[in-house]
């Protein structure tokens, strides 16, 4: 019998549960979106960080996953790297939400939440990003869609 | 019809209900039912001033854009508009989130989260309406991930769940499917219901006769 709590396999249940749509914390608390984020500036490349930000967090997690797992419920995290030059389009800015699928499967998603699109995200994206995947154990790799930010 | 303020709060909302008859059909203090229609009145005039929480109103709470559709808002929203007539009353607003508490019981919260998951009302969790909800958070994280791929996890979830083998989940498998993981109804509990009368103080003052005066 398997034992309660964190299921050792993918659950995409779990992964839905993420959705911003069931977060009804913002009726109560004003615009402020309640969750747990790191924002920072760094003179690290990106990939760098956020390969790091992504181990510590399976860390964290697998750490919890083994200790408690009636209560845990693994966790989603969000970074925002903040680039140092004022680019064509004010400061680029990326963003990673990390998702825990399982406790040895990680979900990271990146994108651009500023800044310039055309030239400084690509080149943030081939020289950086990319790379890092290429780093770890990667089943799959990720297309960035080509997207409007709309910004309320 | 103008909005309802609360200095007038003789003329209340469509679809009010005394807050006593709320309190006793929910998990609510009549105090917290009572803040819950201070933030009721706000949301449900935000837009449309109505008195009524149209999906705009709900969508602008969400997520500061009234404009910004969701697939997992709108089920939230389907389900919170009991009579189905496309907007949230007082009484359905009250009625609803009173799953949400964190002492409403367990059972409650599963079948309701049931409810959520089943996008086409058929009383079964089928395999495409999971894969439909785990395309709607991809696109919503800007993932994009192979058809193959997203075959192959709802599937590892589904064939899980699906414990009798019939191609479906039905409540039974979903209550099973629970227990094993019971994370799955995080959603499905608001912490900040239990500080609400701290949040929304309402200043109504009740006298024996039918006036209410408010401050």
């Amino acid at each position: 019998m398997e034992p309660p709590g964190s299921s050792q396999r993918p659950n995409v249940f779990h992964l839905i549960s993420f959705s911003e749509g069931f977060d009804l914390s913002p009726l109560f608390v004003g615009s402020e979106r309640h969750e747990e984020g790191i924002r920072f500036a760094t003179r690290e490349p990106a990939s760098y960080v956020i390969s790091r930000v992504a181990l510590d967090a399976a860390m964290i997690l697998l750490h919890c996953a083994s200790t408690s797992p009636m209560t845990c419920s693994g966790g989603r995290f969000r970074l925002r790297l903040d680039g140092e030059e004022r680019g064509r389009k004010g400061k680029l800015t990326v963003a990673a939400n990390i998702f825990t699928m399982a406790p040895s499967m990680l979900v990271v998603a990146v994108r651009r939440d500023g800044g310039d699109a055309v030239v400084e995200y690509k080149r943030f994206y081939s020289d950086e990003l990319r790379p890092c995947t290429q780093g770890h154990h990667v089943d799959f790799v990720f297309r960035r869609p080509n997207r409007h930010v709309d910004k309320i | 019809m103008g909005c309802v303020t609360s200095k007038n709060a003789n003329k209340y909302t469509p679809g009010y209900e005394d807050p006593v008859v709320l309190a006793s059909k929910t998990i609510f203090t009549v105090n917290e039912v009572e803040a819950l229609y201070e933030l009721f009145k706000k949301l449900s005039c935000s837009i449309i001033k109505d008195g009524l929480i149209h999906k705009e109103e709900f969508q602008l709470a969400l997520f500061r854009n009234s404009n910004k559709k969701n697939l997992f808002a709108d089920r939230v929203f389907d389900l919170f508009d009991i009579k189905r007539n496309g907007v949230i009353d007082f009484g359905e607003f009250v009625r609803s989130l009173s799953v949400f508490h964190p002492n409403a019981p367990e059972s409650e919260k599963i079948a309701y989260a049931f409810r959520l998951y089943d996008l086409r009302h058929t009383g079964f969790i089928e395999r495409e309406e999971l894969k439909e909800m785990v395309q709607a958070l991809l696109t919503e994280s800007d993932l994009v991930l192979s058809d193959e791929l997203i075959d192959t996890i709802v599937d590892k979830t589904f064939n899980q769940a699906d414990s009798k083998g019939d191609g479906k989940i039905d409540l039974d498998e979903w209550r099973d499917y629970v227990k094993q993981n019971p994370s799955l109804i995080r959603i499905m509990t608001l912490p900040y219901l239990k500080d609400i009368t701290m949040s929304f103080p309402s200043f109504i003052i009740h006298s024996e006769n039918s006036e209410t005066e408010a401050i």
